[in-house]
């Protein structure tokens, strides 16, 4: 099924694959936010967040030839990028945990801290969410995350039923091809 | 034939739908499973409604746009294998960058296959800081430490000093954290070794564990620090 932003994506990857910096500007606008976030959820620091960011952004340009448009999204590439380096981030402080222990002379193993899957599904659906556009995003956001009635959601938008109803059936199976895009390549 | 996709997603809804195309959806396995797929989608968005995206600050794309900006785009036809330690050498940032740079190489060697990986035996490490080794009471010049970053083997703490002596006991190598109240042992200096290389992890130099120490131990089961150093330098 072609999706309304499978063609952009795929000509965005295409682009960066090979070694448009403007590409790797437009990437970086259109994904930052779900980088960070998934960085910052699962790291809890602005701080360690910020330089995962930067990090996923110069891998995935040093990494660029291994980008395949046709396997999965961009936005999954980026986030299967993002999980390595959150995990390396996490197996470090581990270590460091352990050679502290071991300083204090303190017995046992210290478990190593896994990525939360839940966490990241979670922003990885909400920027879905967000590249939707207005009003299609709100709508979706009212009809499934509010449980409002699809009648409910025209009147407070003041848009026609029909209109409400098409936009959260488009919205959901655009949303469903971006999510297994992702979770095709980010696994 | 299978009903077209906004069939599905009305069937997800719970909307009605003409009776021929809910016959065919109830036999069809396929449509079963987008249907499947839509009603988790669905659910996942509720989950996700109230979560808000965080921007990074617009100085970590100056970073990176810093980072990338020298690194001129080859033909699409003919990628050159990244040459990890002049990245390396190029990065000038302090603490993190040391562990973002190790974290990067893990990456694109992931991500590009074997060619790093491959390339990185025959390639010189990369002296990411340096500090001389001195007395604690006379600041006598006694060796020097330098952290090394290598494609290969990742980030090496080598030590070299003019012969030591461990007395009746032995020589370790620590790490003392900036704070001065914390630090960690990375090994034992073997006896009449001058030099030494000891592997660390990057997030040890990212919380501060700067300070090298070289102190004399007895074999008494006490792994905490001796308290006699008889060098130390600040890795910068």
């Amino acid at each position: 099924m072609p999706s309304d932003s499978a063609l952009p994506s795929a000509e965005l990857a295409v682009r960066l694959r090979n070694g448009d910096q403007q590409a790797l500007a437009e990437a970086f606008a259109q994904h930052s936010r779900l980088v960070h976030t998934v960085a910052l959820r699962t790291l809890g620091n602005h701080h360690d967040a910020e330089d995962v960011t930067q990090q996923v952004f110069v891998a995935a340009w040093r990494g660029r030839h291994g980008l395949d448009p046709a396997r999965g999204s961009l936005a999954g590439w980026l986030v299967g990028i993002t999980k390595h380096v959150i995990a390396d981030v996490m197996a470090q402080r581990a270590r460091s945990v352990r050679n502290l222990h071991a300083v204090a002379a303190e017995a046992g193993p210290t478990a190593t801290p896994g990525l939360d899957g839940t966490v990241v599904d979670k922003v990885v659906v909400a920027a879905a969410l967000a590249n939707l556009g207005e009003p299609r995003a709100t709508i979706l956001r009212l009809s499934f995350g509010e449980e409002h009635t699809h009648e409910e959601i025209a009147q407070r938008l003041d848009l026609p039923l029909g209109t409400v109803k098409s936009h959260i059936r488009r919205g959901l199976l655009q949303l469903r091809e971006d999510i297994r895009e992702v979770r095709a390549d980010a696994s | 034939m299978h009903p077209e996709d906004e069939i599905l997603a009305q069937l997800a809804l719970g909307e009605s739908v003409d009776p021929s195309a809910a016959a065919h959806v109830a036999g069809c396995e396929s449509c079963q499973a987008v249907v499947g797929e839509l009603r988790e989608t669905m659910s996942l968005v509720g989950e996700a409604a109230d979560e808000e995206l965080v921007a990074p600050p617009a100085s970590v794309w100056e970073s990176i746009r810093a980072e990338v900006a020298d690194e001129a785009a080859p033909a699409p036809t003919a990628p050159a294998a990244p040459s990890v330690p002049d990245e390396l050498a190029r990065r000038r940032r302090p603490a993190f960058g040391w562990i973002a740079a190790a974290a990067a190489i893990g990456v694109v060697a992931g991500v590009v296959g074997t060619q790093v990986v491959g390339n990185a035996p025959g390639l010189r490490p990369t002296v990411l800081a340096q500090t001389q080794l001195d007395t604690l009471d006379t600041g006598t010049r006694g060796g020097e430490a330098e952290l090394l970053s290598s494609a290969a083997s990742g980030l090496d703490l080598r030590v070299q000093v003019k012969p030591l002596d461990p007395g009746d006991g032995y020589l370790e190598v620590w790490l003392i954290n900036t704070d001065l109240k914390r630090m960690v042992s990375i090994g034992v200096l073997p006896k009449d070794a001058t030099v030494q290389d000891f592997r660390i992890t990057g997030s040890l130099i990212e919380q501060g564990y700067v300070i090298v120490d070289i102190s004399r131990e007895r074999f008494d089961d006490r792994p905490q620090h001796s308290g006699d150093s008889l060098l130390r330098g600040s890795l910068s």
